[in-house]
């Protein structure tokens, strides 16, 4: 009868931040949280719980409604509406007779709810299911860290990464009300291709600073060296897909890593495919990343405006982009834009002109292969 | 701690609090004794609200009630209470003076456990 459960080590993962103003149910949940092995704090209302917060980082809040001086509810909203690293995964404590919190406070932001009296299996589970969904969001900024990462040797792509998965994930979602992608494109793939976009250039790593960080137009045996950075990032992402056949953001990850260089005419790298052989998530890589590339102060390059980048990609649609993609990103160009200006922080771009054939060698080199 | 169904029900299910301590003993026992420390102020303040007509302050003292109450499984008092919570919420007046009273009988019961030694866990 006496026996206590096992215990785990807390960890970060195991934070968790009890509020109630009935000082049992504290009571109560503390001792079963502690012994379930978690790190617990306590506050008696929603403003003692953010200043709680200032100095105790909960992964988890469980938070009953009705509180003096501030509601359940209104603590989750003001947590959700304040900028903050990483999540909070908020457990609202509810009862039975009154389901109109539940609906509230999910609206709130709250991501699951608990009835009173709790049931330790249930809170357990709860739990459970609230550190799987925090572990996603570890993966996701582990991702995007370890692209950041192998992108910070490039020193003036500043916002590169979060511009292409935000192209990437619009031109995906408009593609998805195509009838034609209708089977092909959901939304996991747009999902994924926001998750994975970032990791396009990671190849890069494995180019010598020489190459990588060289001002100005690079020579072609250069050239042929940055381009090896779709093969380095294509081999690396390929031993952790086959490890992992389950992951299938691998997957995607390694089909744009290797292929976002390929040309719908054929004439890219690193394998010369052409068409549809070329992997949907790496043509709609490509056409966020010369857009990006074009709209980008570089050491080679001043950044272009919209008009200029929208006629070369506009003159491409066929050659170095599936038409499909072009089509899409000009069904989308206001969302573009201001994903552009939103994201945005080269200088003014260079006037609109309107030949652009003057750009294509530069454009098909130097832009491309960055 | 066995029971069987020959032994009448107390005020607060032993059992019950027990399970919901993880089997440990003493906590249930600390958990009780704290719950029952209170049940003196919270008929206090529930008393002073319903004198002053003050329906707000009778839903919420009887909605902090229920909530205790149900934590350590005193459960005929949650029940009680929770009428009450309802009764005040909605303005029923009279329906509210009426069920306070099942409130009263139930801390009545578990005081009088205590003191006679029946709820010791």
């Amino acid at each position: 009868m006496n026996q206590i459960p096992a215990i785990n080590k807390p960890s970060e993962q195991h934070k968790v931040l009890i509020v109630d103003d009935d000082p049992l149910a504290l009571e109560l949940l503390q001792f079963t949280l502690s012994q379930f092995g978690y790190e617990v704090e306590t506050a008696s209302d929603g403003q003692s719980a953010l200043e709680r917060m200032r100095w105790f980082s909960p992964r988890f809040i469980i938070s009953d409604v009705e509180m003096p001086v501030m509601s359940g509810i209104e603590l989750c909203k003001t947590i959700r509406q304040r900028p903050s690293t990483q999540y909070t995964y908020f457990i609202l404590l509810t009862s039975n007779s009154d389901p109109d919190s539940v609906v509230r406070g999910l609206d709130a932001g709250a991501d699951d709810y608990l009835c009173k009296p709790f049931r330790h299996e249930e809170l357990r589970l709860r739990l459970e299911g609230g550190k799987r969904l925090l572990m996603l969001e570890g993966r996701d900024m582990m991702i995007f860290s370890l692209a950041k990462l192998a992108e910070s040797r490039d020193q003036d792509t500043g916002k590169h990464l979060e511009r292409i998965r935000e192209y990437s994930r619009a031109i995906a979602t408009e593609l998805m009300q195509w009838e034609k992608f209708e089977n092909i494109i959901d939304a996991q793939f747009v999902e994924l291709i926001y998750l994975t976009s970032p990791l396009h250039d990671v190849g890069k790593v494995g180019v010598p600073d020489a190459v990588l960080l060289k001002p100005g137009k690079l020579t072609p045996d250069e050239f042929e060296i940055m381009k090896r950075h779709t093969l380095i990032g294509g081999e690396t992402l390929h031993a952790s897909a086959e490890a992992h056949p389950e992951a299938s953001f691998l997957k995607m990850a390694l089909d744009i890593a290797l292929m976002h260089h390929e040309k719908w005419d054929g004439s890219g790298y690193p394998f010369g495919l052409a068409g549809q052989a070329i992997p949907l998530s790496a043509r709609i890589v490509a056409i966020a990343d010369v857009y990006d590339a074009l709209t980008t102060k570089r050491v080679y390059k001043p950044a272009f405006s919209h008009e200029i980048a929208t006629n070369i990609i506009r003159e491409s649609s066929g050659k170095h982009f599936d038409p499909d993609m072009v089509k899409a990103f000009f069904n989308i160009e206001n969302q573009i834009r201001l994903i552009q200006s939103e994201l945005d922080e080269s200088g003014p771009p260079v006037m609109p002109i309107t030949n652009t054939s003057t750009l294509e060698s530069t454009s098909t080199q130097s832009f491309v292969a960055s | 701690m066995n029971t069987t169904n020959s032994i009448p029900k107390t005020a607060i299910d032993r059992n019950q609090l027990l399970e919901r301590c993880l089997g440990i003993d003493a906590f249930a026992q600390k958990i009780a004794t704290a719950f029952v420390a209170t049940l003196p102020n919270e008929r206090m303040a529930l008393r002073s609200a319903l004198s002053s007509a003050d329906w707000i302050q009778v839903a919420r003292h009887a909605h902090r009630l229920r909530g205790s109450a149900s934590n350590v499984c005193a459960n005929e008092l949650s029940i009680a209470a929770e009428a009450v919570e309802q009764a005040a919420r909605n303005s029923h007046t009279e329906s509210t003076l009426s069920l306070i009273e099942n409130v009263e009988a139930a801390i009545d019961r578990i005081l009088q456990e205590f003191d006679n030694g029946i709820a010791e866990l």
